[in-house]
């Protein structure tokens, strides 16, 4: 570390790649130095972007056991968050067969943190297929898609003439669904059987 | 996009910022325990502790540093890094090392998945090697010196330029 500020220790700092008593010097330092505090601040949003590539499902105790660690907040927070979950009820239990316990933890957490529209997907051509809906970010930042049945449909976001491979609907019980962090921005979503159009969904 | 109004709470130590942190950001500290630790419960517990060392610490985090959903990851992948070098021997580094860059009950994101790859893919070769040992296997610097038979010294100014590099691209990039 030179005198005045921490250089590359910051990004060692942020990579959890120093020694006890360098990492607490650093943060003497950056208790009082704005520019090296910002520094880490930096390397801390890269080490974000790095982790945005992928996204785990936390059980839903783990989400309610945290639940309890505001106490004095409490009631106001579980009146938000029973409020904010009635609201996603509503419109999940109008899919057919699609709320049930194991519905993936990331897209419901999406769904209560922002706001978000629905669009059912209509058939394209004469295709034997099922019921569908994508549901998705107003700000567009994430979108989810869930179909009835079991087909693992590859889902494109279609752009003007461009589109993008999403991804593939994962079988969950007797639906199929793909939850999209950051979905890029998108007129419509496709639903395909290899290289045909099986359904599509105009997005407002 | 930052929630100041939250950042400022958080920083302020109130109890209900604390709250809407971790329901906000606690599948994102979730999986970047999960990525080091490879274990559901002791991801969890990781996130738990995370939340209850910055409870009782109460200043460790001002908006000034940057986004909070960063910090807390960092912080969340940090202490797993921690546990996990507790509880390891030096033969397992090595089969770290050798292992894949990704756990099997991470999601992919394939659009973000994408873009690492490619913002990794156009770093100079020493350093892209050098921050995927770093960042997706969790080894320190001086592993990572010792593996390649590289003086530390220049393993961590890679890593340094690499993470700033990285940042142009994906952090900077989406300004």
């Amino acid at each position: 570390m030179s005198e005045q500020h921490i250089g590359e220790l910051a990004e060692l700092y942020v990579l959890g790649d120093l020694e006890p008593g360098e990492r607490a010097a650093v943060e003497v330092h950056i208790a009082s130095c704005m520019q090296c505090l910002r520094q880490v601040g930096e390397a801390e949003e890269t080490l974000l972007a790095l982790e945005r590539g992928s996204l785990a499902e936390p059980t839903p105790a783990f989400l309610d056991r945290q639940m309890r660690f505001a106490a004095p907040r409490r009631r106001y927070a579980a009146l938000a968050l029973a409020a904010a979950a009635g609201l996603v009820l509503g419109i999940l239990t109008m899919l057919p067969g699609y709320f049930r316990p194991q519905a993936p933890q990331a897209a419901l957490v999406a769904m209560i943190h922002s706001h978000f529209n629905h669009a059912q997907f209509a058939v394209v051509g004469s295709a034997n297929a099922p019921a569908a809906k994508v549901i998705y970010a107003r700000d567009r930042s994430w979108l989810f898609v869930v179909a009835d049945g079991s087909q693992r449909y590859a889902v494109y976001a279609i752009n003007g003439p461009a589109s993008t491979r999403l991804g593939d609907l994962r079988v969950q019980g007797a639906t199929s669904t793909l939850y999209v962090a950051h979905a890029p921005a998108a007129d419509a979503v496709e639903l395909r059987d290899g290289s045909t159009v099986v359904e599509r969904a105009a997005l407002r | 996009m930052r929630d100041s109004a939250l950042e400022r709470a958080f920083a302020e130590r109130q109890s209900w910022a604390y709250e809407a942190a971790y329901r906000r950001f606690g599948a994102r500290m979730y999986t970047a325990a999960l990525r080091v630790l490879t274990d559901r419960g002791a991801a969890q517990d990781c996130v738990h502790e995370v939340m209850l060392h910055l409870w009782k610490r109460g200043d460790a985090y001002q908006p000034e540093r940057g986004a909070l959903e960063a910090f807390l990851v960092t912080c969340s992948r940090n202490r797993g890094l921690e546990r996990l070098r507790r509880s390891e021997r030096q033969s397992d580094v090595a089969r770290r090392a050798a292992t894949s860059d990704e756990s099997e009950e991470l999601m992919p994101d394939p659009i973000e998945r994408e873009r690492i790859a490619r913002a990794i893919g156009a770093l100079p070769p020493a350093q892209a090697q050098t921050i995927r040992f770093a960042y997706f296997k969790g080894m320190t610097h001086t592993e990572i010196a010792s593996a390649l038979g590289e003086p530390v010294g220049t393993v961590k100014s890679r890593l340094a330029a690499a993470l700033r590099s990285l940042r142009r691209t994906l952090v900077t990039a989406d300004v």
